[in-house]
């Protein structure tokens, strides 16, 4: 279901659900699930851990939805509670996303000008690869740099609305959002690169 | 604006934030900046590499199963909030009503004030004529008469028990 919803409409179905709506509850599990799950997924680098970070996260909304006051702000709020569930997972098992890759072996080809991947065996297994090391990277990012370049670049959330999510200021998103471009284009400067093969 | 001002902007640029005015000032500067001009060709590869290398995903569909499952066990219905300042204020509808009540407490404090500032201004007038006639009146009547003895302060020497020893020596 598409996340395109007006903001007023959003707040009568999430008062509805604050009264105790299970139908109201699962239609906003159904407009955000996708979002969240992608969200958690490339903040944690781990698809097994963003099904859990996913779950735990509306299972937290439904718990604390009695407290949120503004039922306007409830897509902030359940991004926020959303990095908090990755960051407190995270912080308990002190892990960072971890592929091993060997640069001599990797070929380098152009993953922007050809769409035909999918029926090229190998060209998947590099895309893989290349999905690890954007895992890898991103999860290697400092936290700060991290959840606003992923909220900016994949979900496309304006800067006011990043703000909104992170409580920082304006011009700190912003640089965030550089300084982690910065760091990708460094990471992932082999594949940038046109193809070779 | 330095370079590193115009990247920053190119950056921007990648999340569509910029307005025409500045859109038109960073490719100004494209054309006379190859550095720059290179960083904002990498960066749009960067944000094309990473879409199409790393598109949403559907989450399975087992994960609202196990949410319910959750819920069931802790069996907590959801409960709206006990008190907030906006439910506070859902007391008062219409806003009319509140108006008013603001207008009234408003009219009540400013009545007091004004009582209590003639008050007291009669009593100084009243006591300012006492001191008039007799200055030596004029004192707060909640103290102790300060030409009374202190009862509390009186030291009966027969009764001293101190004096008493001391006259022993």
């Amino acid at each position: 279901m598409s996340t395109e919803i007006g903001q007023q409409e959003l707040a009568e179905i999430v008062v509805r659900a604050q009264r105790g709506s299970s139908e109201d509850f699962y239609r906003l599990y159904s407009l955000y699930s996708r979002s969240i799950f992608n969200f958690v997924r490339r903040l944690s680098g781990s698809a097994n851990d963003a099904e859990d970070l996913t779950q735990d996260t509306f299972f937290k909304v439904h718990s604390e939805l009695g407290k949120l006051r503004e039922p306007k702000q409830f897509k902030y709020w359940l991004f926020r509670i959303a990095r908090n569930e990755v960051y407190q997972k995270l912080r308990r098992s002190q892990r960072t996303p971890e592929v091993s890759i060997d640069d001599d072996e990797v070929l380098y080809y152009d993953f922007l000008s050809d769409d035909s991947e999918d029926q090229d065996p190998e060209r998947q297994v590099l895309s893989l690869e290349l999905r690890q090391v954007i895992d890898k990277t991103l999860g290697g990012l400092k936290p700060k740099y991290r959840d606003v370049f992923v909220l900016a670049a994949f979900h496309k959330m304006s800067y006011e609305d990043i703000t909104r999510i992170v409580g920082r200021s304006l011009l700190s998103v912003k640089t965030d959002i550089y300084r982690a471009r910065l760091a990708l284009k460094e990471a992932l400067k082999k594949y940038l690169e046109k193809g070779k093969r | 604006m330095s370079c590193s001002d115009y990247r920053i902007r190119i950056s921007e640029a990648l999340d569509s934030r910029l307005t025409d005015a500045e859109a038109a000032s960073v490719q100004a500067h494209l054309r006379s900046c190859s550095a720059c001009s290179r960083f904002d060709a990498e960066q749009r590869r960067l944000a094309l590499l990473l879409q199409k290398a790393d598109p949403d995903r559907e989450p399975s569909a087992r994960i609202w199963g196990q949410i319910e499952r959750r819920i069931q066990a802790q069996s907590q219905p959801i409960r709206p909030p006990r008190w907030s300042p906006s439910r506070l204020w859902d007391l008062f509808r219409p806003p009319q009503w509140g108006y008013a009540m603001a207008g009234l407490l408003l009219a009540a404090a400013l009545s007091v004030t004004v009582f209590q500032s003639n008050n007291s201004a009669e009593l100084e007038g009243m006591l300012a004529e006492l001191d008039a006639y007799r200055p030596e009146v004029r004192r707060n009547p909640w103290l102790p008469d300060p030409q009374q003895e202190n009862p509390f302060l009186e030291i009966n020497h027969d009764r001293n028990p101190f004096g008493e020893f001391r006259s022993e020596k």
